[in-house]
């Protein structure tokens, strides 16, 4: 009995996880799929705004909940001017282009909040994220079950503004075929900019709801960006839905080696699961490769 | 209504069209044809901005009096023009109605789109019946009438139709050819590529054929109809 417990324990421990990991990858599968831009400056994306919820609840006292629209909205004006103000100049040019540049701002980010913020870990302390809700003999805890639903209802909300609002049909006719987006009157520079703005405000809400339980600290990123990379190719690159499955397989398997091979290998699980992928599905757990 | 005065075009090196010009009066139907390769699709896409004329003086194109060839193809689009492009280019990942909606994004489209949605089912039921299934299940007659659907849904002064015939049975090409027909009575202006001269020419008020990127002849339709190098170039007779 106790076996099973622990083992229903971990299978939720990596759901809770993997919902969070979906919210942290769904940026960059919306991002490869409509520009086909590879942001290898993802992860630091979640390092912002995890940083923008910790320094905002610190300095400011503001609610941690309370700090998310304001990470969407930092973030997605950031990811906008970037794509509007440099990737777009990149348009057409070789994938390894895009690849190149989003890894200078990758530095860039990481330098800059070394140099303003140090290496320190931090952590927030609120109060009432400190409580578990019990079931049974699981427990989970109120951090990451806040974490997890906000992080699916984020993924969800994309994926409905794609299917079926007018910006996200103008999305996603620009990912088909931008040519012909533009002779719908669409200026694809203007939905690349909104959709690396969506990107990157979804993954910006994926940090603070990190920082709602893990430690905060710049080198952070590069984790999440392999986690994010991971998780949409587990799910198909570009297959929005694709990251929910490839969010929990990834945390699943890193709650199962956690528990019964070795803590601290969660980095290799997830070379491991890419290595897989690739080499036996490499349109994803769901067979599904493109955005639609 | 639409000028293209003596446009030079090319991708890179290569040039395809030579000082072509092209005139559309405001209510006309009036065709291009012309051999594989003759520069046909380089011209519209030139008139819709994808392509550039060649700097300097690579001719003008200006519509209604104002110049397109600076404008990006949605400031184009936006001046009433709307395209229906070689092999269709239907949005295949979206359902036939959003590929319809798209059409109807421009400004002077958009307080109509209820109305011009109900006009292209009554033109098109089969894309009632079709209007949630993605785009790339339908048929290729299906896929030409989603795309001139869609254009229509811009409610367009001009509309330019790349072989929209490109495929179809001779029954459909019919069909289509008197739909463009019945569109242009509803005051809509056509330029059309066009195979099948023998259903495009009749209802052409004027026509022009371009070979090796120049414009050889024009005329009334009827009247290129009987030329004898139309006939013997064209019909095969
Ligand atoms: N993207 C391109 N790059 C280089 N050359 C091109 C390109 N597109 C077309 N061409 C060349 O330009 C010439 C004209 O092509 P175009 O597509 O305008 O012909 P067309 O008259 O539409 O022919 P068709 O009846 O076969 O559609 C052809 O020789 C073609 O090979
Ligand atoms: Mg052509």
């Amino acid at each position: 009995m106790d076996q099973l417990a622990a083992f229903g324990q971990t299978v939720l421990n990596g759901l809770l996880q993997g919902g969070v990991y979906a919210a942290a990858a769904v940026g960059l599968s919306l991002i490869f799929g409509v520009s086909g831009i590879l942001n290898a400056a993802h992860g630091e994306l979640v390092m912002l705004g995890a940083f923008t919820t910790y320094w905002l609840f610190k300095l400011h006292g503001v609610d941690p909940l309370l700090t998310l629209p304001i990470s969407f909205v930092l973030l997605f004006g950031l990811g906008y001017l970037l794509q509007f103000l440099v990737l777009n100049r990149t348009l057409g040019a070789p994938l390894l282009v895009s690849l190149l540049v989003t890894f200078g701002m990758s530095l860039v980010m990481v330098n800059t909040a070394l140099r303003v913020w140090s290496a320190d870990y931090r952590m927030m302390a609120v109060p009432y994220f400190d409580r578990s809700v019990y079931v049974g003999p699981l427990i989970v805890p109120l951090s990451r079950l806040t974490a997890f639903v906000i992080g699916l209802a984020m993924v969800g909300g994309l994926y409905w503004l794609l299917q079926r609002t007018e910006l996200g049909r103008m999305i996603r006719a620009t990912a088909q075929d931008w040519e012909m987006a533009s002779l719908m009157g669409v200026n694809p520079r203007f939905v690349y900019a909104v959709t690396f703005g969506l990107g990157a405000a979804t993954t910006g809400v994926a940090g603070s709801l990190v920082a709602f339980y893990t430690p905060v600290e710049p080198n952070m990123g590069l984790t999440y960006t392999l986690f994010a990379f991971s998780v949409v190719v587990l799910g198909g690159m570009g297959y929005i839905p694709g990251v929910v499955w490839g969010g929990f397989a990834l945390g699943i398997a890193q709650a199962m080696t956690e528990t019964y091979v070795e803590a601290g290998l969660s980095l290799l699980v997830a070379f491991f699961l890419l290595y897989l992928i690739l080499r036996f599905m490499p349109a994803g757990i769901m067979g599904k490769g493109r955005v639609e | 209504m639409l000028e293209v005065e003596a446009i030079h075009v090319g991708y890179g090196p290569l040039q395809v069209l030579w000082g072509v010009s092209v005139g559309v009066k405001e209510g006309e139907v009036v065709s291009v044809i012309g051999p594989n390769g003759a520069g046909k699709t380089t011209l519209i896409k030139t008139i819709v901005g994808l392509l550039r004329p060649r700097a300097p003086d690579g001719g003008r194109i200006t519509f209604r009096g104002r110049r397109l060839d600076r404008l990006a193809p949605e400031e184009i689009v936006r001046q009433g023009i709307a395209v229906v492009p070689e092999g269709a280019r239907v949005f295949p990942e979206m359902s036939v109605l959003d590929n319809l909606r798209m059409g109807a994004l421009v400004p002077r489209a958009r307080g109509r789109r209820a109305q011009t949605l109900a006009e292209v089912f009554a033109l098109f039921p089969r894309l009632e019946e079709r209007a949630g299934q993605p785009a790339r299940t339908l048929s290729g007659g299906e896929r030409q009438m989603l795309a001139v659907g869609r254009a229509l849904m811009a409610c367009p002064a001009l509309l330019l139709l790349d072989e929209p015939s490109l495929g179809l049975q001779p029954t459909l090409v019919k069909a289509i050819m008197e739909t463009i027909r019945r569109i242009n009575e509803r005051g809509i202006t056509v330029l059309l590529i066009e195979q099948n001269v023998h259903f495009s020419l009749p209802m052409s008020h004027r026509a022009y054929v371009l070979e090796h990127g120049r414009i050889v002849l024009e005329g009334p339709g009827a009247e290129l109809l009987r030329d004898p190098h139309v006939r013997v170039s064209y019909l095969g007779i």
